[in-house]
């Protein structure tokens, strides 16, 4: 008895389970799914949660991503509006808005390669789209010291373009467009540096040369200086030997009075310092004090006092 | 006792061969539509499988025909004892009536190894092809078409098991017995229909790994045939030929026999373990529990199995998102979750809690080694992207080069999930969402700035600027940016020639500094100079000054009282200030007296140059004075 029950509570389960699989399906909050009734799809997605079904073949479900597809596209050379070329790539972000037209186009494709046809019927308009809209641009408006770059008014228009498009022929609104990188075409980059080279060559030159100029500058404006201080300060020292002068005058008035005194004594001076370093002086015996030399040795009779 | 007919036999032999090929084609176009790469080794396995079915039909047909051929000798032999005919048939006669039986014999001994060698490299060939040709790897069960599959499937598989089982049951009948290799392989083909409708039905809820995990064990069941075969293939030759014991072919697998015989794994096992120890185990009452609550314990397994799906740990760096029949409930935190189970409840995961980085402007591995300079010259990594800078026309540049400056720019975003609602709903690949506006970010960025100003010091504003820029960008998909570093920012090495003038500007700039600073410095040398002597010149003048109004001062007071005492004593004032001024001026000096008179008479030629002492004494008769410590020692 035991291994009946045992037996019927298993078939139950399976049972159980292969209806549930067979009538009923689950759509998760990131997805829709499309209910086709012999192949005929029902007028509204069915939004996430728990739904219904008759089993197949009289009904089937095809589930679609609702969330944004985050797309890179290819590297691609165009030109702008003033005839320059560059190379950008895009990233395109897109979501199925219509799931009955993206149905028709994409439906049979597995749930997995549905995003892969999807965006290989995308790309062709989203170049083309790229391609308008940068050749109404100029190159400055993507890169300009002077001007704000203009990169949502271009990612716009190209996403708005796009999404015309393809929302009427594929389902498929185009939500964001992204320029991710933006180069210059090999051949244009070379010249670019060059004349990086020779832009930054000149600008060393001009420094270098500056620098110099300045340098000069700074020097002969120092010479300049240190000759005007030396002479007022050459000046002031003249004007204040001058004011001693002035000041030494009422004592030469002492000096008047006994003038072959102080002429006298100034030769002493002065030959009191002439003498001073290597001078060999040669003295006449006439000459006082050694004078003594040759006047008579006094004797005992005529030494004053000795009156004998 | 009436012998057994053998033609029922034969004709479930040829049921079971085109059982088996329809199995086979269906499965192997099945496998293909389906993608189920358990359903393409069913293919295979059911392909092997038929001819086994051929050989046990020829098998039966020949052991009916040899019967009957002995019936048929028997019969004439009786009749030619009972007609009085002497002595036995002709040899020859023999030989051409047993001609069924001699070819069964050829079939047991020359067919059937040969056959069971044709199975052994048919298996190996299955085998080795489908490893080797990537078949299983490359295989995914296409989700939208897995219901079918299964519907499929499990038909076929249940056609199989009656088959099956009905030729497992014929095989019980000794004269039936080739129907059990026959059922064996239908058994095999039953199981691996049962896999791929569970491969097939994980497939549909886009788990793709089951699918290969079953078909890898079903090339390792095939493979376990495949030695057992060889083995009894080479066996067979050492086998002994008793009479009366049945011959059982190479082909027809031991192993297979245990699926197709009800009960038959247990009696088999118990069997086994009987013969092993000697007595009755399969008797013992642990031994009889465990027969009977096997398959509650097997259930209970998978019920246990199922339960966990009601528990889902988040880890430390993660956040789970919860959903109830597809629907948004909650969003939990790191620790165990308890749920509905699988599929009421689902729980995604996401790494919310965990910093991430992305490296933008090169791609590639570092060029650059640890131990090796790093300078603008050379390349980072293996590919460096040039970012467009914004320029100003110089003049130097052709009408049809673009006024813009390249940059190599390699930086560093680190970003954590801030919202995992947003992170999951909002787009299918958020990562690349992140990575494009970061790009975008960083090339809009420096298109509006100065070469200069990016490399210097407005870096780090630049850091700081695109920060807030992309964080404004990337609210919308539930991610925040943490920091952006810019690791490098210098000119595109190119052919090194940028690099080289950037250095040069550098060196410029370096050497501007340079002459300013000797400039600077020997002006102030100058400077400096310059004021020492015109303050040495204005002391100057103010000793000048000091002398000259305290010397004089002094000089007329002193003279003042020079002159009342030349007043007073006249000459001999005169005389003492004469004798002191030779006494003061002529104590360090050399002196000659000439003691000569009338000396201006006479005219004396004197050299005063040093040395003198020669001279001097060549004058004869001058007498020499000795006056002073410092003079000339004779």
């Amino acid at each position: 008895m035991s291994k009946h029950a045992f037996t019927v509570v298993v078939a139950v389960i399976i049972a159980v389970s292969l209806l549930m699989y067979m009538f009923a399906f689950t759509v998760p909050s990131s997805k829709v799914g499309l209910v086709l009734t012999f192949g005929n799809p029902a007028d509204k997605p069915a939004q996430a949660g728990y739904h219904f079904k008759a089993p197949w073949p009289i009904q089937e479900v095809r589930i679609f991503e609702n969330r944004l597809f985050a797309e890179d596209g290819r590297f691609k050379e165009t030109r702008t509006g003033d005839g320059f070329n560059v190379i950008a790539s895009l990233l395109v972000g897109w979501r199925i808005d219509n799931v009955l037209t993206f149905n028709k186009n994409f439906g049979r494709d597995k749930e997995e390669d549905r995003a892969k046809a999807a965006w290989s019927a995308l790309q062709p308009i989203i170049q083309h789209s790229a391609e308008a809209v940068m050749g109404t641009h100029q190159l400055q408006d993507l890169v300009s010291i002077a001007k704000e770059p203009q990169y949502s008014e271009i990612e716009n228009a190209i996403a708005a373009k796009a999404s015309a498009e393809a929302m009427e022929t594929f389902g498929m609104k185009v939500e964001l467009v992204k320029i991710k990188r933006l180069e210059l075409p090999e051949s244009v980059a070379g010249q670019v540096y060059q004349s990086m080279i020779a832009e930054r060559n000149k600008e060393a030159g001009d420094i270098e040369s500056a620098g110099k100029a300045q340098a000069s500058e700074v020097r002969t404006r120092a010479e300049s200086e240190s000759k005007q201080i030396l002479a007022l300060a050459r000046s002031e020292a003249e004007k204040i030997k001058g004011e001693g002068d002035a000041q030494a005058k009422q004592y030469y008035q002492v000096f008047a009075k006994y003038p072959e005194l102080e002429v006298y004594l100034r030769k002493l001076r002065a030959m009191r310092a002439m003498l001073k370093e290597k001078t060999t002086f040669v003295l006449d015996v006439t000459m006082p004090p050694v004078d003594v030399f040759v006047q008579e040795i006094p004797t005992a009779a005529t030494t004053p006092g000795n009156k004998n | 006792m009436a012998r057994l007919d053998r033609k029922p036999a034969e004709l479930a032999a040829i049921a079971g061969l085109i059982v088996q090929l329809l199995a086979a084609a269906l499965a192997l176009w099945f496998g293909y539509y389906s993608g189920a790469a358990t359903a393409k080794v069913l293919g295979w396995a059911a392909l092997i499988g038929a001819p086994v079915a051929l050989m046990a039909l020829l098998s039966l047909r020949l052991n009916r025909l040899a019967e009957a051929e002995q019936e048929e000798w028997d019969r004439l032999k009786a009749e030619r004892e009972a007609g009085g005919a002497r002595g036995s048939l002709f040899e020859e006669d023999e030989i051409q009536a047993f001609a069924a039986r001699n070819r069964l014999r050829i079939l047991e001994r020359y067919i059937g190894p040969i056959f069971s060698l044709v199975m052994v490299l048919a298996l190996a060939g299955v085998v080795v092809g489908m490893v080797e040709l990537d078949t299983i790897a490359s295989s995914a069960v296409v989700a939208d078409k897995a219901f079918i599959s299964i519907a499929f499937f499990f038909a076929m598989g249940f056609v199989l098991f009656l088959m099956a089982m009905y030729a497992a049951g014929m095989s019980r009948q000794e004269a039936w017995r080739p129907m059990r290799a026959v059922g064996s392989y239908l058994m095999l083909s039953t199981l691996l229909s049962v896999a791929t409708v569970v491969a097939c039905f994980a497939g549909s809820f886009k788990y793709e790994n089951p699918d290969r995990i079953l078909a890898y064990c079903s090339l390792g069941l095939l493979s376990i045939v495949l030695l057992e075969n060889l083995l009894n293939f080479i066996l067979d030759f050492y086998r002994p030929r008793v009479g009366g014991v049945e011959a059982r072919p190479a082909y027809d697998s031991r192993l297979l026999g245990l699926l197709s015989q009800p009960g038959g794994v247990f009696k088999t096992i118990a069997a086994t373990l009987d013969y092993q120890f000697g007595f009755r185990v399969s008797q013992t009452w642990f031994y009889r529990f465990l027969e009977q609550a096997i398959a509650p314990l097997l259930l209970f397994q998978l019920l246990t199995l199922y339960g966990l799906s009601c528990f889902v740990i988040i880890g430390p760096e993660q956040q789970g998102v919860r959903e109830r029949f597809g629907k948004y409930v909650s969003t939990e935190p790191p620790g165990l979750c308890v749920k509905w189970p699988w599929p009421v409840e689902n729980v995604y995961r996401f790494t919310a809690n965990k910093v991430e980085i992305i490296s933008l402007g090169h791609s590639g591995a570092r060029t650059v080694g640890e131990n090796e300079k790093d300078v603008w010259t050379l390349k980072h990594y293996e590919k460096e992207f040039d970012v467009m800078v914004g320029a100003t026309q110089s003049g130097l540049r052709k009408r049809d080069v673009p006024v813009v400056n390249l940059l190599v720019a390699s930086a560093t975003v680190r970003y954590k999930i801030s919202d995992v609602h947003k992170w999951y709903y909002e787009s299918v690949d958020p990562d690349k969402l992140v990575d494009a506006i970061a790009n975008r970010e960083v090339n809009m960025y420096f298109a509006h700035r100065d070469i200069f100003q990016l490399m210097g010091p407005k870096r780090m504003a630049a850091a700081e600027d695109l920060k807030a820029n992309m964080n404004k960008e990337l609210e919308p998909l539930g991610a925040v940016v943490l920091g952006v570093g810019l690791e490098e920012v210098h000119p595109p090495v190119g052919d090194g020639g940028v690099p080289k003038a950037f250095h040069g500007l550098i060196t410029a700039v370096t050497q501007n500094q340079i002459d300013m600073l000797n400039a600077q410095a020997e002006a102030k040398r100058v400077m400096n100079a310059v004021q020492g002597d015109a303050a040495a010149a204005k002391y100057e003048a103010q000793t000048y000054y000091t002398d000259r109004i305290a010397g004089i001062e002094g000089a007329a007071k002193r003279f003042e009282a020079q002159a009342q005492l030349y007043a007073l004593a006249g000459d001999v004032f005169k005389m003492r200030e004469f004798m002191s001024a030779l006494q003061d001026g002529l104590t360090d000096v050399r002196k000659y007296v000439l003691a000569v008179r009338k000396l201006d008479r006479e005219h004396l030629r004197l050299n005063l140059e040093d040395p003198l002492r020669t001279s001097i004494e060549s004058l004869g008769d001058f007498q020499k004075v000795e006056t002073g410590e410092s003079s000339p020692k004779k």
